[in-house]
């Protein structure tokens, strides 16, 4: 393909000239998939296209009407029913308007909270509802008066949209909420494992080795080389107790390592055997730590870490099934004085959960349903597929927690709430007010209000996304990658594992919650004696490090990295003057940004990078090593397209300013917001790029800036993004 | 730049809007490499994309601008989902050639000003790169019919497209001018 634009826009319009293949007209097709579109959207909203719907209907749909007679006076019957449905809709709008600005009047049920008038009315409207009988809730009577404790998660939390005024609120369209979905009592919902009988070792292990063996063979992977039996025994030591075996290890196992089959025995002996049980469980409870708590406890935190630390300690060697451990953290209630009669250890994790609801409820979701939630507060995530009424479905049980820090110790109790409904509101972009029904893992579940923390527990534990998170986690421990990405289980997937984790979630379920049983399968899994040296080939369709699909075909070296020493080096190439070419993005992922890899075997392995270089090098069709205009390589070669089209969507945003693109993509790739000097940096980058363009008089300049940002913004992504 | 009135603006009827762009998005989608059928399809998708949320029209460059870009996404994406890496080699460079080119943003022109350089060229050229763009045939084969060798069959082409730029920068030239 030839490099010269305007030799392959003259082959282009050569071939339109000789091969007579002009553009077609297309107007009409267009025109009918857009009026198909925005007929799909209108069906799927939920208040006022839905409202707005129903009087196109019964206008449209008028010779339906029972009252008029169309077959004597079809004409004058037509207008009268027009007139009565423009008078009965305006009847209508005229006194839910009063009615909502009377009520706007009475005095805020909570002050805290997001209660408003347009949540009031229909709240009344589910209380007359759920006293029908219509619905299986048990909706808590609250007083409109009543004012929520100080101390609670929900008086600290700050609701998504809830900055408006009073007045703006009852300017908002009063609606008509479309009728809610279904509701499932908790006990009629089936367990996703029920009737699943317990299968034995050979028969899991044999279902991982398949589903991988079909996904390496469906991607044309080859099959990965085996590790030498002393290299596979000291990552089972590594990955299982977080320590290498010592020569009284390797000789007391030295029989097993022979051949696969006895191998087993090993990983049985480390997991279950009386001798590295405090090792296991202690490695895994400090893990398991890392999974439940914020990355960076302050330091007032840290004792309340320790405190939870030997919790689970205790737990993990007492054999506790993890749900009967997540229950009893989620449901913990006392004091963290051990002098007092109401000690409970367990209640550290709502201390180190800290007092906002909203980081709760991203906190909790990630971790123990393995489901994204950060964006879905201010609005709906397509990557993620998240929205706010999945966020706030968990907050509303969340909120039933009060947390009371004194300077020694702190004590959590359950929080007085008096909502009137179980769940909560928010605004849509309308300003109309949606209600977010309580719901944990994509269903809704029943709240009571006066201990909202035992269904908080009981709907999380029983939940097939707990289960595929814990089995996600060990996965995501032993191999560096989780089956699934971070934060997307149990939505629509396209991860080639999903299917595998579902069963051995399953398997997890039927073992009565038993990790241990997942780390045996793991270890015991043939990916697990892949080498750390894959082939040029493999590494062209395995490279999950880029961002890919995690194949588990050699052994992955997670690199322990600083992204803002990463963004560092970004400015120093760009003020490079042969600019920031390929080759260079490729040596700032490959190895510029990494400062140890704690993996052992592999630091600063010259053979492995030289192999991904050579991955590229090969395929010069495909990219050009001279050419710095690759905005499309800067997202990472082997991206996922989801993940592509969410980059492009937030540096092609014309509804953010850059610092705002800036923010989203750092709480995107590394969940946090960039620091001053990360801003200072990027502004850096982008004023670089743009003094490349001045005096450029032919790119039009709202085009340009685009094509500025956005490839500034995909290379400090390429940067950043986890590897 | 002035912002046109979103509800006065005719340009802002989606019809208008298809009518005026969808022929220029095509030829984009083929110079970066789209087979017809193909562009066919992305034109519509890139439409319905932009379409479907609301869309101010600033100015043509302006909009033509963004809709080549969501085209080229699009495009982009496609190639993902088939499991192919897009060689993004010189995006920029060709969107910056396109604008240079393509005036009128719809492509007719240039279409218009290369049938007029073709009939510049000699006979021989003229049936070269026919047989190469219409009968799809190979410069091998073009080199057998035509009795010279390959590589002179490579040059022949070579300097006839020369000689159709050369022409076409001239025309632009001269339209500026005019």
């Amino acid at each position: 393909m030839t490099n010269n634009p305007k030799k392959r826009i003259l082959d282009a319009f050569l071939r339109e000239v000789y091969g007579n293949k002009t553009p077609p007209d297309q107007t009409e097709e267009i025109l009918r998939r857009l009026e198909e579109a925005d007929q799909s959207f209108a069906s799927d909203s939920k208040i006022g296209v839905q409202l707005e719907q129903d009087i196109l209907d019964f206008e449209n749909d008028s010779s339906e009407f029972p009252i008029v007679k169309t077959e004597n006076h079809p004409q004058k019957s037509m207008r009268t029913l027009n007139w009565i449905s423009v008078a009965a809709t305006l009847l209508f709008c005229v006194g839910l308007t009063l009615a909502i600005i009377a009520m706007a009047k009475r005095p805020r049920a909570n002050p805290g909270g997001n209660d408003n008038v347009a949540k009031n009315v229909i709240e009344n409207d589910d209380a007359n509802q759920a006293s029908k009988g219509n619905q299986p809730l048990d909706v808590d009577a609250g007083s409109p008066g009543s004012v929520a404790p100080t101390n609670s998660l929900a008086s600290d939390s700050k609701q998504p949209n809830s900055n408006k005024t009073q007045s703006q609120l009852t300017n908002t369209n009063p609606a008509k909420r479309s009728p809610p979905s279904a509701r499932i009592p908790i006990e009629d919902i089936p367990s996703f494992a029920d009737n699943v009988r317990r299968a034995d070792f050979a028969s899991i292990k044999s279902t991982i080795d398949e589903s991988m063996m079909n996904n390496w063979h469906v991607n044309v992977i080859a099959t990965p080389e085996l590790v030498s039996p002393e290299n596979w025994m000291t990552r089972m030591f590594e990955k299982t107790l977080g320590r290498q075996p010592s020569t009284a290890d390797f000789q007391r196992f030295e029989t097993y390592l022979s051949d696969g089959g006895s191998r087993k025995q090993i990983a049985e002996t480390l997991a279950n055997g009386e001798e590295f049980d405090r090792e296991f469980s202690h490695f895994w409870a400090e893990k398991f730590l890392a999974l439940m708590t914020l990355k960076s406890p302050s330091s007032a935190e840290a004792e309340r870490r320790e405190e939870l630390r030997q919790h689970l300690r205790e737990s993990f060697l007492d054999d506790t099934p993890v749900d009967q451990v997540v229950a009893e953290l989620l449901s913990a209630t006392g004091s963290s004085d051990p002098s007092s009669p109401e000690f409970d250890s367990a209640i550290s994790y709502w201390a180190l959960l800290g007092p906002d609801a909203n980081n709760a409820t991203k906190q909790i979701s990630r971790s123990l349903l393995g489901t994204e939630v950060r964006c879905a507060q201010c609005h709906t995530d397509s990557y993620f597929s998240q929205d706010q009424t999945d966020f706030l479905g968990l907050t509303a049980f969340v909120k039933g927690v009060r947390v009371f820090k004194s300077s020694e110790h702190t004590i959590v109790s359950e929080a007085e709430t008096k909502r009137k409904n179980p769940g909560l509101f928010y605004e849509d972009d309308k300003g109309v007010a949606v209600y977010a029904p309580p719901k944990i893992a994509g269903l809704e579940r029943r709240l009571n209000q006066k201990d909202s923390r035992a269904g908080l527990a009981k709907a999380i534990v029983t939940s097939d996304r707990f289960a595929m998170a814990m089995v996600n986690w060990v996965w995501k421990e032993i191999y560096g990658y989780g089956l699934v990405r971070d934060g997307q289980i149990g939505i629509e997937s396209n991860s080639p594992h999903h299917q595998l984790l579902e069963e051995l979630a399953r398997q997890f379920v039927a073992s009565d919650f038993n990790f241990r049983s997942v780390v045996k399968w793991a270890v015991m899994a043939d990916s697990f004696s892949a080498t750390t040296k894959p082939s040029v080939d493999t590494l062209a369709k395995d490279i999950p490090k880029y961002g890919g699909v995690p194949f588990f075909s050699y052994a992955y070296d997670r690199i322990e990295y600083d992204p803002q020493v990463a963004l560092k080096r970004l400015v120093a190439a760009y003020k490079d003057t042969k600019g920031l070419t390929l080759a260079t993005r490729i040596e700032l992922a490959a190895k510029e940004s990494r400062m140890e890899i704690p993996v052992r075997g592999n630091p600063n392995d010259p053979e492995l990078k030289d192999i991904e270089f050579q991955g590229l090098k090969d395929k010069p069709n495909e990219f050009d090593f001279s050419d710095e205009n690759a905005p499309d390589f800067a997202k990472g070669w082997g991206t996922e397209s989801r993940m592509a089209s969410t980059l492009d969507a937030i540096a092609q945003s014309q509804k953010l300013t850059f610092d705002e693109k800036l923010e989203h993509l750092y709480l995107f790739a590394l969940d946090q917001k960039p620091r001053r000097n990360d801003i200072k940096r990027a502004i850096e980058i982008r004023d670089l790029q743009a003094n490349r363009y001045k005096g450029d008089s032919t790119t039009n300049p709202v085009n340009r800036q685009n094509l500025i940002e956005t490839k500034v913004l995909q290379d400090i992504w390429w940067a950043i993004f986890p590897r | 730049m002035e912002k046109s009135s979103t509800s006065t603006n005719t340009d802002n009827d989606p019809r208008i809007l298809v009518e005026k762009f969808q022929a220029g998005i095509w030829r984009y989608l083929r110079t970066l490499g789209c087979e017809s059928s193909l562009a066919d399809d992305l034109v519509q998708d890139t439409f319905v994309t932009v379409l479907q949320k609301p869309f101010e029209h600033y100015s043509d460059a302006a909009s033509a601008s963004y809709l080549r870009k969501v085209a080229l996404n699009l495009f982009i994406s496609f190639k993902r989902r088939e499991g192919k890496v897009v060689a993004t080699e010189n995006i920029e460079a060709i969107s910056d050639a396109w604008q240079d080119w393509v005036v009128d943003d719809s492509g007719d022109e240039l279409v218009s000003s290369l049938n007029d350089c073709l009939q510049e060229l000699t006979e021989r050229a003229r049936w070269a790169l026919r047989m190469r763009f219409h009968d799809k045939m190979s410069r091998a084969e073009i080199a057998e019919n035509l009795n010279i060798t390959e590589h002179g069959a490579k040059n022949l082409m070579q300097r006839a497209k020369k000689q159709l730029r050369d022409c076409l920068e001239t025309k632009k030239q001269n339209d500026q001018q005019s």
